[in-house]
């Protein structure tokens, strides 16, 4: 082209017009107009707008120092291990006390201090201020004021004060706080949108079928914008993980198959003239030391943006109070995925503790992504070391912005569907806020025979990693879907409170090859239907003309006239491919929602706070006052705080959306 | 490592930061992504801190050699997933709006950063090198494997392609 020349005098001039010196006089006025335009290009700074300057900057220099300490204690003759060792007291102590006394113990400010003695390393407890000097001591300070605590071996902080070497570890805040909010938590997360269920018409749609959905991701996640003051988007709410957070107390199972079943009818709360009707499965509990042995393959995401202290460090946490539960029959291995990629750990006995914490804390987020496989890797990992009599589970820990290394969306469905048929489970963790892909982590765990955490501090890990550990880890059926047949006698029309990106068609449910669900060891799932009896008037309900070429409908024998419903299971054991299938009807019965059990009323309590943070169509007169009386009134069995946290979560959800602007919520 | 190498990347730091996030957010338009790549760009610079070579180029070229390759491994992320929705799900509000006059500015700002966007890959490359790294043509040239010319027509032709298709911008 003959702009070339042009293009050369051009980039002559733009040199000194970058350097403020002036251009030749005789310039044509088109290529003054681009060097102008340039130099605005140029002015360009955006740089206020940056969230990770001071954030960055203290923990590459928080590096800094660890690498100072390790070095000095190499000198000195302590070996990392001995540091890890300690760090792990420090990180063990406090949830010691935790499991033994109230959980919402604070543990902020308590630090430890070794005092290396002429290479005998000596440790005390205190809560005093640190002894630091000399240079160090502002980076330390600043340190322990912008991260909460690192439980990592080896990654506090050292200072030197004269002769001698204070090793210092930041204050333990176990506490969930949220006091630094900088960021809002939205910004590009993606979740998926999930049109509310309608009410259906049981003389069109008979049947309501749907798989089971045991996560609690979508509570754990609200929780964590509602903590830093804000709703969560609708999307991000998801009814039927926020009644399936929670823990009822469901009888264990007895009998042939691998869970109980509950049924509870009662007027519905937020609107009487309805009924509300709970369906509660409880898998078979396993006592810890009769789990199979587990082999686990730890995928673990650490490319740049784990960075922060709630992705990695925190997956580093929980996964440290997983290792400890773990014995010698167990087989744990690491891979990693960006930086280190590949497998930094190999199939290691649980007895091992020290070599697999050892590995966990050398893992560090940031570097290159290096060539991708790496949940094939893992997965590959996971079968070269299959557990015939065992549990062959990857456990994939990542923010969502994950690079799976293979090149589509549908080749790695592809993937992980070939590698569920070779009998590997997978759980999801997610962590993290910001770029947050919520939507990706669930078909993932929907996917690969998973389920799927949210952990958004380190009481949640402990949730689900240490107290649900059975149930997280140890699938006792899966494909689990359920199938409601209502009778028209009886009920006009139903709804599904949940389940939306649960659901299956009627003829799903006996197709075997058809996924679902699964349910782990211990664990509960509940389903709510919101019942309209037949002969209501209902405003707003859908109006079709009574259809002409069907046949009226038969009344049901009268042996079965008193039968509201029946819900019927499917079920697979989880190494057997042929479903088996439980039937169970539900009578109908007057009852008052005042006679609803303690759990009943948590649990619609729980489904009623989604629906109203949701901006459900057809929650009634349901709002934030009601929503808490309910829950108030199922305040037992509580021995962890949770549902009492929901009170306080319920609160500030009012508070926040009396003070957001009026919109469409 | 002494007391000294850390003081001196702390200086480093903070003398460099600014250009490092600008280009970043030119060359990927998100303030988010510029975050993560400028945070991800400096510790790798610090990882790699020892190993540089004076005489094979100047910190300015180290620098922006190791941000350019940050960059890439993040679009490689985002070209294989599919599923990201980061492109459809909006920046975060800017924390304060100032009065009109400034916040016209910053109008102005957005949509020049706008305009950058459509440029192809390789011209946007070498505009945000060039404007917030401001490495010479030839570095930009070395550094993607073009020559120092071709760099210099590129350079040319996106300026005048933004110009004639953003006449508003101009000022």
């Amino acid at each position: 082209m003959d702009d070339i020349m042009e293009a050369e005098r051009f980039n002559l001039e733009l040199e000194k017009i970058l350097a403020d010196k002036p251009v030749i006089a005789d310039l044509d006025a088109e290529l003054l107009a681009d060097l102008a335009f340039a130099k605005k290009l140029s002015a360009l700074d955006f740089s206020a707008e940056s969230r990770a300057k001071a954030p960055a900057k203290a923990k590459i220099l928080a590096k800094a120092e660890e690498s100072l300490l390790r070095a000095y204690l190499r000198k000195v003759g302590v070996r990392p291990t001995v540091l890890a060792a300690c760090a792990l007291i420090v990180a063990v102590t406090p949830l010691a006390y935790m499991w033994l006394g109230s959980e919402t113990a604070q543990y902020g400010g308590n630090r430890l201090v070794f005092l290396p003695h002429g290479g005998n390393a000596i440790f005390g407890s205190g809560s005093s201020p640190y002894e630091a000097g000399g240079s160090m001591q502002s980076m330390i300070t600043g340190a322990a004021g912008n991260y909460d605590g690192s439980l990592s071996g080896g990654s506090g902080y050292a200072a030197r004060g004269g002769r001698q070497t204070t090793f210092i570890l930041p204050s333990l805040n176990l506490v969930q706080s949220a006091p630094e909010q900088q960021q809002p938590p939205l910004s590009r997360e993606g979740y998926g949108y999930t049109p509310e269920n309608p009410f259906e018409r049981v003389a069109d749609h008979p049947l309501s079928t749907f798989s089971i959905d045991v996560d609690g991701a979508s509570y754990s996640n609200s929780r964590r914008m509602l903590n830093a003051d804000h709703l969560p988007p609708a999307d991000a709410v998801r009814v039927e993980e926020f009644v399936n957070y929670f823990h009822y107390e469901y009888p264990e199972p007895s009998g042939e198959h691998p869970f109980s079943i509950t049924t509870e009818l009662a007027a519905c709360p937020w609107n009487p003239a309805h009924k509300l009707v709970r369906v509660g499965i409880k898998g078979k509990s396993i006592a810890k030391e009769n789990l199979p042995p587990n082999n686990l393959v730890f995928l673990i995401d650490t490319s740049g943006s784990m960075m922060s202290e709630e992705r990695l460090p925190l997956i580093k946490k929980g996964l440290r109070l997983l290792v400890e539960q773990l014995r010698k029959q167990d087989r744990i291995s690491i891979v990693a995925y960006a930086g280190q990629a590949g497998l930094v750990l190999p199939p290691t006995s649980g007895a091992k503790k020290t070599t697999i914490l050892d590995a966990l804390e050398h893992l560090e987020a940031g570097g290159s992504t290096a060539g991708g496989a790496g949940i094939k890797l893992a997965y590959e990992t996971a079968e070269k070391n299959f557990m015939k009599n065992g549990n062959n589970r990857v456990i994939l820990a990542t923010d969502g912005d994950f690079n799976v290394g293979v090149t589509s969306d549908g080749e790695l469905t592809r993937l992980i569907e070939e590698k569920r048929g070779h009998g590997v489970f997978l759980t999801v963790l997610g962590v993290g806020q910001g770029n947050y892909q919520d939507h990706k982590m669930e078909q993932l765990a929907d996917k690969g025979n998973g389920n799927y955490a949210y952990l958004d501090g380190i009481l949640e890990a402990q949730k689900v990693l240490v107290k649900e550990m059975g149930a997280t880890l140890l699938t006792i059926a899966k494909d689990v879907k359920i199938q409601v047949e209502f009778n028209p006698a009886k009920v006009q029309s139903y709804k599904l409170l949940g389940y939306e990106d649960r659901m299956l068609r009627p003829e799903d449910f006996k197709d075997d090859k058809k996924d679902a669900g699964e349910l782990g060891a211990g664990g509960t799932v509940t389903a709510l239907y919101e019942v309209v009896l037949a002969g209501a008037k209902e405003e707003g309900e859908p109006m079709v003309d009574p259809l002409k070429y069907q046949k009226p409908s038969e009344a049901a024998p009268s042996s079965m006239s008193g039968e509201l419903l029946t819900v019927k299971f499917r079920y697979k054991q989880p190494k057997e491919d042929k479903s088996r299938e439980i039937v169970r009807p539900l009578a109908d019965e007057n009852r008052e929602w005042s006679q609803a059990s303690p759990d009943f009323k948590f649990a619609a309590a729980a489904a009623g706070f989604a629906m109203t943070m949701r901006g459900s169509k057809t929650r009634g007169d349901l709002n934030y006052d009601k929503v808490r009386a309910m829950a108030a009134e199922g305040l037992v069995n509580d021995p962890e705080g949770n549902r009492a946290e929901m009170l306080r979560l319920i609160d500030k959800a009012k508070l926040l959306n009396a003070a957001a602007v009026p919109g469409p919520r | 490592m002494s007391d000294k190498p850390t003081a001196e990347f702390a200086e480093f730091y903070a003398s460099w930061f600014d250009r490092v996030y600008n280009y970043a957010r030119g060359r990927t338009g998100s303030g988010v992504r510029a975050d993560e790549i400028a945070a991800d760009t400096f510790e790798r610079a610090f990882r790699a801190w020892g190993q540089f070579d004076a005489k094979r180029g100047d910190r300015r070229t180290w620098l922006f050699t190791i941000a350019f390759r940050s960059v890439a491994d993040h679009y490689r992320d985002e070209k294989r997933s599919v599923w990201s929705s980061r492109e459809l799900v909006a920046e975060p509000p800017d924390a304060a709006k100032g009065p009109a006059k400034e916040a016209e500015a910053a109008d102005d700002k957005k949509r020049l950063l706008a305009a950058l966007q459509t440029l192809n890959t390789e011209a946007r490359e070498i505009v945000s090198l060039k404007f917030f790294s401001g490495m010479t043509n030839r570095a930009i040239g070395e550094l993607l494997g073009l020559s120092e010319s071709s760099v210099g027509v590129t350079l040319f032709r996106s300026i005048r392609t933004l110009r004639k298709n953003f006449p508003a911008l101009e000022a």
